[in-house]
Formats: structure tokens, C-alpha cells, sequence
């Protein structure tokens, strides 16, 4: 059973499209993260399901509802700009969100959640006083306090620091352990590479990538190099049959042609410098994102 | 319905439990006996210095019968009934000659004499006002001065200048004015409401019309409507602003429908004017 059902979707704004012609099958209970650069029609995909845009033209199933407003109650929604009252205080807050949801009482799960995300001393007080990152957390309980089926998302990860970027992932996980379906929007393909289930990229209002991490990477087969040498990364450039060179720090990555051996690059790398370390591997997702959207999305993704 | 009550519920209490809601209830009424008390104190505090006003009439017929009007006036209208004190200015016409030669030379003059605070204004009256033909300039009637639209004089003038006026043309046509008067009478239909019968006395009773009924009422309502708009539309504006600014309304379009939001806010607003108002009637 599927979760979201799009069915050629698309959504122009004036002559920009934003997504165009999209059909996409959410499972349930997955964790499908959505990638792609800047712009490229990952929120307007996101709102559409929420209803908060209607498409133009195609239709969306949610949670097995023709008519997404049956379902919005079962939906947890974070939005990629954070929107709490600054002047409520944080209790209050998410009693609000969780009673709009037609949750009759949900003072326990506020609890819960507030214990579980280390707010508890912050509960009495005004989402003002609050930093960001905190403020963050309590969006994310908005989103959820309410037990949805369908939790969606945009970019949750986005401005946390390490300790809780890794709280939240925890939490998503657990989401989904409880049967909860997860999509999520994010830039940091390290996050979407260890979470999801599924991984879709929309680039330019298109679908570009769709599938498991496995899927996805045996469309590029063992086409790169992570070699590891003495010395500077100069005697890896000019060599024929490498397509690229991209530096890494500890580790240089080629890409190699496909009608290319690899044994006969490593031969020549360990002609021109004493070799540490040589394996074959398929591209990273970052690598596969770059390929598709160009260098612009790899400033986008490293920053 | 829920949803909406949840809104409502919601504004409502975030605009009723500030500081600035309880204080604004205090001070409005303070603000508004405080301008009463204004007016009341500075009514009577109106310049009473005489107005000297020019009158360039190219007809020959009006002005000198406007001097006089002028000198009624001075002698009576100006005076309060009871105490005698002066409480409005007097109004001292000038008639000079029309400078048929150069017109427009003359208004210059005049304008310039307005401008130094010679004269308070200048009436210029058409050459054929009384008959007024296709020379539409020669039949106005033009009063020049630093404020025309807010002079009481302007107004003024215009009574004793149509008196004027029809006197020429009802003596031209061999009528006396009072006959004309008596003709012309215009006669008001008056607003009763309906007859009634007694029940204990059997006596049929005459429709009365009640001046609070008439009037006073639709005043209240329409004094009590403008404070409702006047509480209502600021929270409102303020509570729509602050989702918008602060993307609170994307977080609510997820849970609540477009229709559900607005006409939840409503309520909410509603509900602080009504209670300002209830407030208020209590108090009173």
C-alpha cells in the first residue's frame, strides 16, 4: 500500500514550471527522502501533498484519500520556514497544533515529546525566548505530537548542530518504527543516504532519480576510484580514462570511463606515486546529485 | 466548526490577555472624555475678528443689497442671545468698482490685498447672474480667499446673494416676493408610526414620532458599529500580519482549510470587540 500516490503532477507558477508531469509512489511506513538543488520543486511537491498547493493539473492520493483535506488530520507537517507564535508559550503551542488536529487531549504526548527532546525546563516558556535550535525541536513536535501516519518533513535537519541533528534522526526513526510513513526534504546527502528507504530527486521540476540507495547506484555501476597516495593529489590529473578528479581531503575519487580498465589507471598512479590505498566503488549519492544538477548544486550541497 | 472555534479561541485570548488590550480598554474612554472635554473647552475660543471681504460686482444688482444683509447680520447674528459676548466674527463688505479694462489684473490686486491680510476674501459676481445666459463665464458668482471650502462666510453669502437674486427676477416679472414665497412653499412629508388603541381606556392614540426613535438610535448602532470595526479590524490586521510574517499560516493550512482559518480569526476578533463592549456597558 502506498502512502502518497502522485500521478502526473504538474504546477506552473505564471511561466515558471515547477513540477512538472510527476508520478511517484510513496510506500507506507518508508522513509522517502527528497534531494535535488536550490529551486528545483522539492516544496512545491511537499505542499501539494499537504493541499497548501493545489497541481494544476494530475492528482494526488494520500493515505489512501482522493480528497487530501480527509486526511490532513493524519498528517504531520514541518515546513521549511518555521512558523510557531513567538509570543505562546511552548506548551501552549503544541496543545494548539496538536487540538487543530482533532487530538482531544494531547497534554501526554507533549510530555513525551518534550522529555524526549530535552525541552522539558523550556515548556512554560515563550517560544521567543527560545534559540533556534530549540525552536526547531519544537516545530518538529508540532509536527507530530499528533500521531500521524504521514509525517512530512522540509528540510528538518537544516541549522541544527551535530548532538541534535542526530536527536531528531533518532526521532524520525522511530517514527517510522512506529509505523509512521516519513518523507523528508534535505541537502545533506550523508543523511539521506543512511535514512531512506527511498531516495527521489526532482531537478528543474523533473524526476531525475528514484529508487533505494542500491538502485540508484547500480544505474552508475563501480565507475569510481578512492585512491589514497603519498604526497599531493597532483600525479592523479591527466591520467587517460579518468574522467574526473575530485578531492576529498584524505582520499582522491575518480571517475573513471566505462571503457576504461581499471587496473591500467592503477598502474599508471603507481608509475608516478607510492600508492596507500586503491579501491573500486559505485558513486556516492553526492557524487550521482552532482553529476545530474552540475556544479552549482555541489556548492549548494557542501555549504 | 471545531477547528474554527480553536482559531477563534486562540486569538482571542492572545489578544485579550496583554497588557495593551487592558490598558487600550482604560484608555479609550479616557481618550474620549478627554477630546470632549477639548471641545467643550475650546468651543467658545473662536477668532471673532471682523472679515472684510471685497465684492467686484459686474451685474450692478447684488452688492449693494448683500451690504446690507451684511450690516443685519452684524447688528444680531454675531451675538450670543443670552450673554451679548461676541461669538462670531462680522462680516464687513467692500464694494469696488469692476475693472472692466483689465480683469484679470484686478483679481491679481485683489489676491495680493487677501495675501498681506488687507481683505479676508473677494466676491466676484458674473455680469449676468440674473438673467444667466450661454456665457457661462458671465453668470458665476466666485469667492476667492486663503481657505474658500472651510469659510463660513462663503456659505454664508450664498443666502443673501439667491435672496437677492429672486427678488430682482420675481419684481421683473411684476410678483411681490411674499407671493412668490407663499408659492413656492415646499412642504415636508413628516415620519409618524402607527395609530394605536388603548386597550384600557379605549382611546385611540395618535402616531407620535419619538426623535431618539428616529434618530437616536441608528446614531448608537452607528457609533456602536464604527467602535466594532474599530476594534475589530486592528487585532485582525495585526493577528493576519504576524502568520504571514512569520509563516505561522503555512504551519495552519496544514491542519485547517483556507475558509476555516479566516473565519476562525473573525470570530476570535469579533469576540475582543465584543468583549471591549461589554466591557463598556457594564461600566457605564
Amino acid at each position: 500500500m502506498n502512502a502518497v500516490e502522485i500521478r502526473n503532477v504538474t504546477k506552473t507558477f505564471g511561466a515558471l514550471t515547477a513540477v512538472g508531469d510527476l508520478s511517484l509512489n510513496v510506500p507506507a511506513g518508508s522513509v522517502y527522502g527528497f534531494i535535488g538543488p536550490n529551486g528545483s520543486g522539492k516544496t512545491t511537491t511537499l505542499r501539494m501533498i499537504m493541499s497548501i498547493l493545489l497541481p494544476d493539473s494530475g492528482s494526488i492520493r494520500v493515505l489512501d484519500e482522493e480528497r487530501q483535506e480527509a486526511a490532513t488530520d493524519r498528517i504531520g507537517y514541518l515546513p521549511e520556514e518555521r512558523g510557531l507564535y513567538r509570543r505562546m508559550k511552548v506548551r501552549d503551542v503544541l496543545r494548539f497544533y496538536g487540538k487543530l488536529k482533532n487530538r482531544g487531549n494531547v497534554s501526554r504526548d507533549v510530555d513525551h515529546w518534550l522529555e524526549k527532546l530535552d525541552l522539558t525546563e523550556w515548556a512554560d516558556k515563550k517560544v521567543e525566548t527560545l534559540s533556534k535550535g530549540m525552536s526547531q525541536k519544537v516545530q518538529f513536535i508540532a509536527a507530530v505530537v499528533h500521531r500521524p501516519d504521514l509525517v512530512i518533513l522540509d528540510e528538518p535537519f537544516t541549522g541544527l548542530d551535530p548532538v541534535n541533528t542526530d536527536v531528531l534522526q533518532q526521532a524520525v526513526l522511530e517514527l517510522q518504527a512506529n509505523g509512521a510513513t516519513v518523507i523528508f526534504s534535505t541537502h545533506d546527502m550523508s543523511t539521506a543516504e543512511t535514512m531512506c528507504d527511498f531516495i527521489f530527486m526532482i531537478f528543474k521540476g523533473r524526476k531525475v532519480l528514484d529508487g533505494t540507495l542500491t538502485e540508484i547506484q547500480d544505474r552508475y555501476g563501480t565507475d569510481t576510484g578512492r585512491v589514497r597516495i603519498d604526497g599531493d593529489a597532483a600525479p592523479l590529473h591527466d591520467i587517460p580514462g579518468v574522467e574526473r578528479v575530485t578531492d576529498r581531503g584524505q582520499l582522491q575519487e575518480l571517475r573513471i570511463a566505462d571503457d576504461c580498465d581499471s587496473q591500467d589507471i592503477l598502474t599508471v598512479i603507481a608509475s608516478r606515486a607510492r600508492v596507500r590505498h586503491f579501491e573500486l566503488a559505485r558513486p556516492s549519492l553526492h557524487d550521482i546529485f552532482v553529476r545530474i544538477a552540475g556544479p552549482e548544486a555541489e556548492e549548494a550541497t557542501s555549504a | 466548526m471545531r477547528k474554527t472555534i480553536l482559531v477563534a479561541l486562540r486569538d482571542y485570548n492572545a489578544a485579550v490577555r496583554t497588557k495593551g488590550f487592558i490598558i487600550g480598554l482604560l484608555v479609550m474612554p479616557v481618550m474620549l472624555g478627554g477630546s470632549i472635554l477639548v471641545i467643550k473647552l475650546t468651543e467658545d475660543r473662536v477668532d471673532t475678528t471682523d472679515r472684510r471681504i471685497a465684492i467686484v460686482d459686474r451685474s450692478g444688482a447684488v452688492a449693494p443689497a448683500l451690504v446690507e444683509a451684511a450690516e443685519r447680520r452684524n447688528e444680531s447674528d454675531i451675538y450670543d442671545e443670552e450673554t451679548g459676548k461676541k461669538v462670531r466674527p462680522a462680516c464687513i463688505l467692500e464694494i469696488v468698482e469692476p475693472n472692466e479694462d483689465d480683469i484679470e489684473a484686478q483679481r491679481l490686486e485683489l489676491s495680493d490685498k487677501v495675501r498681506a491680510g488687507e481683505l479676508f476674501a473677494f466676491l466676484e459676481i458674473g455680469k449676468e447672474v440674473v438673467h444667466p445666459g450661454d456665457d457661462a463665464d458671465a453668470a458665476r458668482i466666485t469667492y476667492h480667499s486663503e481657505n474658500p471650502v472651510f469659510d463660513d462666510e462663503r456659505h454664508w453669502l450664498v443666502h443673501p446673494i439667491n435672496d437677492r437674486l429672486r427678488s430682482v427676477r420675481v419684481a421683473e416679472a411684476d410678483l411681490d416676493d411674499e407671493t412668490v414665497v407663499r408659492l413656492v412653499r415646499w412642504m415636508p412629508v413628516e415620519g409618524l408610526g402607527l395609530i394605536t388603541l388603548d386597550e384600557d381606556t379605549g382611546e385611540v392614540k395618535d402616531a407620535d414620532a419619538s426623535e431618539f426613535e428616529a434618530i437616536g438610535i441608528p446614531y448608537v448602532m452607528m457609533m456602536l458599529m464604527l467602535m466594532l470595526i474599530m476594534a475589530t479590524v486592528n487585532p485582525l490586521i495585526h493577528s493576519v500580519l504576524e502568520e504571514k510574517m512569520q509563516r505561522i499560516a503555512e504551519v495552519l493550512l496544514g491542519s485547517v482549510r483556507p475558509s476555516q482559518l479566516m473565519f476562525g480569526k473573525l470570530l476570535g476578533a469579533l469576540g475582543v470587540s465584543g468583549t471591549m463592549i461589554s466591557f463598556y456597558i457594564i461600566a457605564a
